[in-house]
């Protein structure tokens, strides 16, 4: 497209004599008149063009009197180019010479506008090439080119095509302005990237057609495209990752990953299977293979989705085997239809073997238990969610996502436990097993409506959610209690049955009515009718029958909750590019019918409240962002709290459900304020947020003979939250070294009842944490220190609580070295202080790691992983729940060693990258 | 009939031709519209495209004030909400030409960084391609930033000062159109006026301000964002223009 055609020139010699001295300069003169030839120009533009390479040299303005002045400039040979807006530009070309350096074309007169016809030659071949509407299509496997021809050898065969040296194409004789891949600039518009790379035996159809240039301003401006029309084959491609590790001897993980994908169709397969604490999927693998359902889970309230992550709870000797299928593609003319299907199976099994000590609080005395629990539990899930999403039209869309869920589980516990009195004397020991055996499954279906109207920013979306489970399980619980005094020692031997079917139906509208620009209503309604019924059945092992016959009352009970409600409220919306502001009410009402069909008592319950709500955000800045919020929800009641039952899978610590119990209603406010220096690189963030629970969900206990407990769920007042932070990161030394400083510090209060005595419990937690980083190119090592101190108290003098701490020290490296050799180790310090004897342990995990990268692509990984190196592994935690203090070890994996070899993999034979996650 | 009718053509297109005249431009306004294909900008960044839904561009305004010796180029912010303000950074460009001297205000993952250096003068290829933007006829030029990139400008002879968007400049004419060569990101003007500018809105309050020259700059950033997962693009973006 460089300048080629002169339409009117006129060729000036100014002697031949050719070999200029590259030192002088020329300068070019000239006076410009419009087409009479009498009346001078202003302001038309002379050009100076380097032919060689179109490069411009200069250019010049005539003034009042039409003449112009260009130079001084080295000397070249141009095109002299003399424009005017009213009039056609007229051509020169100019041979810059010694002899004549100073030129004066003395009356330059432009023509007339004139509107160019370029010819059109058309190509009557019948078959191969024909014309569709006013695109001209040629069938590229009627021409014939060699195996590994490109795109250009086949439009070189192409009638009424023509490619010049430099790649440029001309269709009957007009330049083509740009060359399309199935309608898009895939490659760039540079054609020679698609034409000289592109297989010609990818193409199908070459298709030549005038198109309305996308980047026109008003102005109706057409070019000329060639769009190479691919076989679907050619958009195929599929990456993955594949992984193998063993220590020879007993610990084995192993993944595959892969991905494939034929223009919008993406199909994914992934496989897990590992009896190390690699039991999921990291966040940027289930982004980057698209298994949006792996490894988390969300549930709608109403007021929002809540995802759960799902991290493995490092507790216990796990193995897992993880394995599915995610498919998803677009249909219809205009892919306006989307459709996903998926399938994972799960089997995990977990072996978990814990100590703990608990301190009973009481009011006249305390006591405590030594447990040992060893619990093994299997559980397989199938699960399949199907997807179907659709744009009706421009402004109304549709989505519809069933999800189908089996699950079928065994758990087995048992646990021993020894019973002291305050002088640790040995009262009482107890023996306990449990199974159970628990089918599951579950319907979700799930309806979206969104609508857009003509008048911006109105908006109207439609829900209907249904949600149905279906849970059956069986078990035997087995209690034996021996004595240190006279008691004789007491068993018992029972069978649970429990059946579970729940129902829900949601369903819900927003609306969105703009008020001007910057302001809007939102209006909501929500209808709510859920109906959950348990039935619980126990009975006791009769020796004569050897049968479990004897129906146990106080753990039988056959009950149904149903809620109905209405909520229907409105917000008022104001949005700015810094402020946005949104806030108003909602008001609910609930009806719930408690029905025991033990005796047929029916409990209604009428629940109305006002939910206000509020957010202010300000964004000053995409580096700065404030946010204020005040938030009231009100949670429901599960059904193992209202069922009025005993449950005592442990005989230790029964439980029993309360039929009056009311849902709760919490008032949420949040604070938080974030800043980012990019150039700096510093950050800093402040923040805090409280909550005030009414009817809150507290336990009411008594507490029998040898500590065993009866608790029940009951409404208190008086919960409440508070949690402040702040924390920076603040670079050095050009960026070599980095500090990030943490504080944080909650208050909790939470009330119980101890034997009918009001009991609060106040925990002060503080922590501050510092983090130090050096980065230097391939080397980056990491500090950190963290500080808790936890004071917990209570208002019944009885209960006796410490105060205690704990410190962690944490030091690593990722190194990288010449060879392709990755290092990395790093070393975790934990001092666990004033815990109950034994409790409180100190202990130093050290990891470490190797890796070799091969090949060109760096795509294959040998790698020696040496997890806990000193073998010092445990989990440590301890509870303050009202009156239980209770400390916890329990045993995990702690030394192995891996040796692994990791594959990535791609049809593009490059690098592939593994996506990092966020967090 | 045919006569007549290219009759009456060269006629309008006389009088068209007058009018236009009339209408050469020396100083004025001239409102940009950017336009940026977010699948195209963010096409190797799987994480950011699904951020994206379905927005597949996003248009921002800017303003071209100048006259024959200074021109300031400045986004129109708008007080409306921007869900996508993130997918684009905005930046100032103040050109004197008479003390070859660029001001410009960049946009750093939202922080105002002011940098001073002298105007770039840049080799331009002249190719034979035209169309009309906004009622003006261009001319399309070439810009070989490197090997891989090059940068289209369309210009318009009928408004003098040779000035453009993003502190492009050096066409025999201003430039009404600017585009990389995939299409990527597209500027054009939207209406060119003619009018006197005040001077006080080429002012630039500089006091309190740390200022860099652009060596500096990308001394400081290359610096800052070795290693960085978005530092590349961010880099990319910056100096896109520059």
């Amino acid at each position: 497209m460089l300048i080629k055609k002169w339409s009117a020139f006129a060729l000036i010699f100014f002697g031949l004599s050719a070999f200029a001295s590259a030192q002088q300069d020329m300068t070019i003169t000239g006076t410009v008149y419009d087409t009479s030839g009498t009346v001078p120009l202003k302001n038309a533009v002379a050009q100076a063009v380097r032919v060689k390479d179109s490069l411009l040299l200069g250019f010049a303005r005539t003034n009042a009197s039409g003449t112009f002045k260009l130079g001084p400039m080295k000397l070249d040979t141009f095109q002299l180019i003399v424009s005017h807006p009213s009039f056609d530009d007229k051509f020169y070309y100019i041979f810059g010479d010694p002899a004549n350096a100073d030129i004066n074309i003395p009356k330059i007169q432009l023509n007339e506008q004139a509107q160019e016809l370029e010819e059109v030659v058309i190509y009557a071949n019948s078959n191969p090439i024909f014309y569709k509407g006013d695109t001209l299509v040629y069938l590229a496997d009627s021409f014939q080119v060699a195996e590994h021809a490109v795109v250009e050898d086949l439009l070189k065969k192409l009638p009424g095509l023509e490619i010049d040296e430099n790649g440029q194409i001309k269709s009957q004789g007009k330049d083509i302005d740009k060359v399309l891949v199935d309608g898009d600039e895939f490659f760039g518009s540079d054609p020679t990237i698609a034409t000289q790379n592109l297989g010609a035996k990818g193409v199908e159809q070459v298709q030549v057609y005038e198109k309305k240039e996308e980047n026109a301003g008003e102005g109706e401006e057409t070019i000329q495209v060639l769009d190479l029309r691919l076989k679907d084959d050619a958009k195929k491609g599929y990456f993955g990752r594949a992984s193998m590790g063993t220590d020879f001897v007993q610990f084995y993980e192993g993944e595959l990953l892969y991905n494939n994908f034929n223009k919008d169709r993406k199909i994914s397969v992934f496989v897990l299977g590992a009896n190390t604490p690699k039991s999921n999927f990291g966040f940027g693998d289930r982004n980057k293979f698209g298994l949006e359902n792996e490894g988390r889970s969300s549930r709608f309230d109403g007021d929002g989705i809540f995802i759960d992550f799902g991290n493995n709870q490092n507790i216990g000797i796990p193995q897992t085997l993880k394995s599915g299928i995610y498919y998803t593609d677009k249909l219809g003319k205009k892919n306006q239809h989307k459709v996903g299907f998926n399938y994972s199976y799960y089997n995990t099994n977990l072996d978990a073997i814990s100590a703990s000590r608990s301190q009973y609080y009481l009011q006249d005395s305390v006591f405590f238990s030594d447990d040992s629990t060893r619990s093994v539990s299997n559980d397989e899930t199938h699960r399949v969610n199907l997807r179907f999403e659709s744009q009706l039209d421009s402004l109304t869309s549709i989505e519809f996502r069933p999800q189908f869920t089996v699950t079928g589980s065994n758990t087995n516990n048992t646990d021993l436990s020894y019973w002291s009195d305050a002088n640790n004397d040995l009262q009482r020991t107890n023996t306990v097993t449990n199974t159970n055996e628990l089918q599951s499954t579950a319907v979700t279906s799930d309806f979206k409506l969104n609508r857009n109207f003509m008048k911006k920013r109105r908006e109207l979306n439609l829900r209907y959610l249904f949600d149905g489970t279906d849970d059956a399980s069986e078990g035997v619980l087995t209690n034996e209690n021996r004595y240190t005094s006279p008691i004789p020692t007491s068993t018992f031997d029972q069978q649970r049955t429990q059946t579970r079917v729940a129902q829900g139906h949601t369903a819900s509208m927003t609306y969105y009515e703009p008020l001007g620009k910057k302001w809007k209503l939102q209006f909501d309604y929500i209808y709510d009718y859920t109906v959950n019924r348990q039935d619980r059945l126990t009975f006791g092992y009769v020796d004569s029958l050897q049968a479990y016959t004897a129906r146990l009352d106080d753990f039988s009970n056959e009950f149904t909750t149903t809620r109905d409600q209405h909520r229907a409220g409105s917000q008022i919306w104001y949005e700015t590019r810094k402020h946005t502001f949104f806030g108003g009410a909602r008001y609910r009402t609930v009806f719930i019918e408690n029905l025991d069909r033990e005796n047929g008592v029916v409990t209604p319950q009428n629940v109305n409240n006002i939910l206000p709500t509020f957010t202010y955000r300000y964004n000053p800045s995409n580096a700065k962002r404030m946010t204020v919020r005040y938030r009231t929800n009100s949670q429901q009641p599960s059904i193992a709290d209202l069922q009025p039952v005993q449950d005592n899978t442990n005989p230790n610590f029964i439980r029993i459900g309360n039929k009056n119990l009311l849902p709760n209603y919490v008032h949420n406010v949040d604070v938080s304020f974030n800043t980012y220096n990019a150039i700096r690189g510093r950050y800093i963030y402040v923040g805090g947020s409280g909550s005030l629970t009414e009817d809150a969900f507290g336990d009411s206990t008594t507490i029998g003979a040898f500590g065993t407990q009866i608790s029940q769920t009951v409404n208190v007042d008086g919960n409440r939250f508070a949690v402040i932070y702040a924390g920076a990161g603040v670079p050095f030394w050009n960026r070599k070294f980095m500090i990030r400083p943490n504080l944080s510090s909650f208050i909790s209060q939470n009330v119980s009842y101890i034997n009918g005595e009001r009991n609060v419990g106040i925990n002060r937690n503080y922590s501050a944490n510092i983090g130090y980083a050096f980065m230097f190119d391939s080397l980056e090592i990491n500090f950190m220190t963290n500080y808790v101190y936890n004071s917990p108290s209570n208002t019944l003098a009885s209960i006796r609580t410490q105060n205690f701490t704990t410190q962690s020290y944490f030091a690593g490296f990722k190194w990288t070295i010449p060879g392709r050799i990755r290092l990395e180790a790093n070393a975790n310090y934990q001092m666990n202080g004033q815990r109950a004897a034994g409790f409180g342990v100190n202990f130093l995990i050290v990891n470490a790691s190797v890796s070799k990268f091969f090949m060109e692509t760096e795509n294959l990984e040998l790698s020696l992983l040496m997890n806990d190196i000193l073998n010092q592994n445990i989990n440590a935690q301890r509870q303050i729940q009202g009156n239980i203090v209770t400390d916890n070890l329990t045993q995990i994996i702690s030394r192995y060693y891996l040796l692994k070899l990791t594959y990535r993999f791609n049809n593009r034979k490059a690098k592939e990258e593994d996506e990092r996650g966020w967090f | 009939m045919k006569e007549v009718g290219s009759k009456i053509l060269v006629a309008f297109a006389l009088l068209c031709a007058t009018q236009v005249s009339a209408q050469i431009v020396t100083e004025g306004r001239i409102v940009f519209e950017r336009k940026t294909n977010l699948e195209k900008k963010f096409k190797n960044d799987q994480r950011v495209r699904r951020w994206l839904g379905d927005n597949k561009s996003k248009t921002d305004q800017f303003e071209l004030l100048f006259n024959d010796t200074i021109s300031m180029f400045r986004p129109i912010d708008s007080d409306l909400p921007d869900d996508l303000q993130w997918a684009t950074s905005k930046s100032v460009v103040r050109q004197n030409f008479k003390q070859d001297e660029k001001l410009l205000i960049l946009d750093v993952v939202g922080q105002k960084v002011h940098v001073i250096d002298s105007n770039d003068v840049r080799p331009w290829k002249i190719t034979d391609s035209k169309r009309n933007i906004g009622g003006h006829l261009c001319r399309k030029a070439l810009y070989e930033k490197n090997d891989s990139t090059r940068i289209y400008a369309w210009y318009a002879v009928d408004v003098v000062p040779s000035v453009g968007p993003e502190g492009f400049f050096g066409l025999p004419g201003a430039i009404l159109g600017l585009a990389t060569e995939d299409g990527g990101i597209i500027y054009f003007a939207k209406e060119v006026e003619f009018k006197k500018v005040p001077e006080k809105e080429f002012e630039i309050d500089l006091r309190k301000k740390d200022i860099y020259t652009l060596e500096g700059l990308k001394a400081e950033l290359e610096k800052r964002f070795a290693g960085e997962p978005w530092g590349e693009r961010i880099f990319e973006d910056l100096f896109r223009w520059l």
